[in-house]
């Protein structure tokens, strides 16, 4: 009997001497923060994080600095091969298989407080924990937490319960394409390319304008986007905003209230000007500075409607910049709002050219663009000062 | 005699929308002059009238008097009761 308790204690001795210990998990909920030195944006999100571990002691961030630590780099390598995502910029958060990528007060905040409690409320997998040897392996439910979410190429992640970015993208795009203050120009750029006797120089030139047109705007609305992307979690920054797109919203609505079906007979000088610029145009002997010509209409008539449009584009990359996506996908939503935009000017430039008529679109379109592009802009400014939380689109 | 003078310009795309209606009538109503002038072509004849803020106009003369000017985008049923309500 003795021989045998002192071989159990013996075997018990060997296992804690020879360390096969059992490894202990907790039952925490782990989620990683990615960040880069000197990122302004990613210390703003630190701050938040530290607050809402220190009030969570449930949770368990693991901070991973990936600009200039070649282990994290590597690590992150690994995970981005895992759960089969691309992490290009900082920060990004992963809570289970979501990645937030950016930081904005208030929007981004209820984002993760949203992502977390889903997380913990469906038992989700913890994959990078899992890697990592910080969960148990096997625990947990796979699952994405953006359910009824679906992932489209270069458009990225779209709830397809609400469709709401593309169909923002789409309505405020045409809304600011009915806006005729560039229109005037163009229709008297075609009359005088019904001038020309050679077919494709009247393609090449109006195309031409079209195409500067877009490049201008698209130019401005990248620009303007990196600004409230990098500003973007200065509170102030987001009332200036919300300021434009409710002053932007009154004038339109008062236009609609003031204006009378019709056309505003542009002021004599400013008119006369221009039709002796356009008419200078075609007079060019050289072609080559006829196309010249064009380019530095377009860019300096559309400087003047870019005030005109009165901030719907400025609005849209406002709400643009808080939603969690790649720079290819920023970039195609604003191509497809520049495709809206644009459209009316190339129906109209295509039909003159196939049929030598020019065709205009009645004034009682533009007049109902002012008044529905009016509200929307009132109610933007709202949401994004009072909840900038529902900008994210995904309700 | 009935003269209707409609005065718009090519850059205008409510002048260009109105085309199509005021071609209707004047086909139907063949036995008054019609007569188009341009704001930016024909600017030393339509200075002179003081067309104002908004385009297309209409002045309709009867016997060489004006007699009712009217200003804007309208449907082709307004258009007509316009020109023939004098």
């Amino acid at each position: 009997m003795f021989k045998k308790i002192l071989l159990i204690l013996a075997v018990i001795g060997t296992i804690l001497t020879t360390g096969l210990s059992v490894k202990a998990y907790d039952d925490k909920t782990h989620i990683y923060f990615f960040h880069a030195e000197g990122c302004i944006i990613c210390a703003a999100e630190t701050k938040y994080l530290d607050q809402l571990e220190a009030s969570d002691p449930n949770l368990v961030i693991h901070r991973y600095e990936i600009a200039f630590s070649p282990e994290n780099q590597a690590m992150l390598k690994e995970i981005e091969e895992i759960l089969n995502i691309s992490i290009k910029s900082t920060p990004s958060l992963v809570i289970g298989r979501k990645v937030i990528v950016g930081f904005t007060k208030n929007s981004t905040e209820a984002n993760i407080e949203s992502s977390l409690k889903y997380f913990r409320d469906n038992n989700g997998k913890d994959v990078i924990g899992e890697l990592l040897g910080f969960v148990k392996p096997g625990s947990g439910v796979d699952i994405n937490i953006d359910n009824g979410i679906i992932k489209l190429p270069f458009f990225g992640e779209i709830n397809t319960k609400t469709i709401s970015l593309p169909l923002l993208a789409i309505v405020l795009g045409t809304l600011d394409g009915f806006n005729p203050c560039a229109m005037w120009v163009l229709l008297l750029l075609i009359s005088m390319l019904f001038h020309l006797e050679q077919s494709w120089k009247r393609w090449f030139l109006g195309g031409l304008f079209l195409l500067t047109t877009a490049v201008m705007y698209l130019t401005f609305m990248v620009a303007w986007l990196n600004v409230t992307i990098l500003f973007g979690t200065i509170t102030y920054l987001r009332w200036l905003i919300a300021a434009i797109a409710l002053i932007g919203g009154g004038a339109n609505i008062r236009t609609y209230l003031k204006t009378k079906p019709g056309c505003e007979v542009i002021d004599d000088r400013k008119r006369k000007k221009l039709s002796k610029r356009v008419k200078e145009i075609f007079s060019q002997p050289v072609f080559i500075l006829a196309s010249f010509g064009v380019i530095v209409l377009a860019v300096s008539v559309n400087l003047v409607e870019l005030i005109c449009s009165a901030g719907l584009p400025v609005i849209f990359t406002q709400v643009l910049s808080i939603q969690n996506m790649t720079g290819i996908e920023y970039f195609m939503y604003l191509l497809l709002y520049l495709l809206f935009f644009i459209a009316d000017d190339i129906i109209i430039f295509v039909i003159a050219m196939k049929t030598t008529q020019l065709t205009g679109i009645s004034t009682k379109y533009s007049r109902w663009a002012h008044l529905v592009g009016g509200i929307i802009m009132i109610i933007l400014a709202i949401l994004m000062v009072l909840k900038p939380e529902w900008l994210m689109l995904k309700f | 005699m009935k003269k209707i003078v409609i005065i718009s310009a090519v850059w205008c795309h409510a002048c260009l929308t109105m085309r199509k209606r005021n071609k209707a009538l004047k086909d139907k109503y063949s036995d008054w002059t019609w007569v188009d002038y341009d704001l930016d072509l024909d600017d030393e004849i339509v200075e002179p009238l003081k067309i104002g803020k908004l385009i297309p106009v209409y002045i309709i003369y009867e016997n060489n008097i004006e007699v009712k000017r009217i200003a804007g985008e309208m449907n082709l049923d307004v258009l007509e009761r316009e020109l023939t309500n004098v």
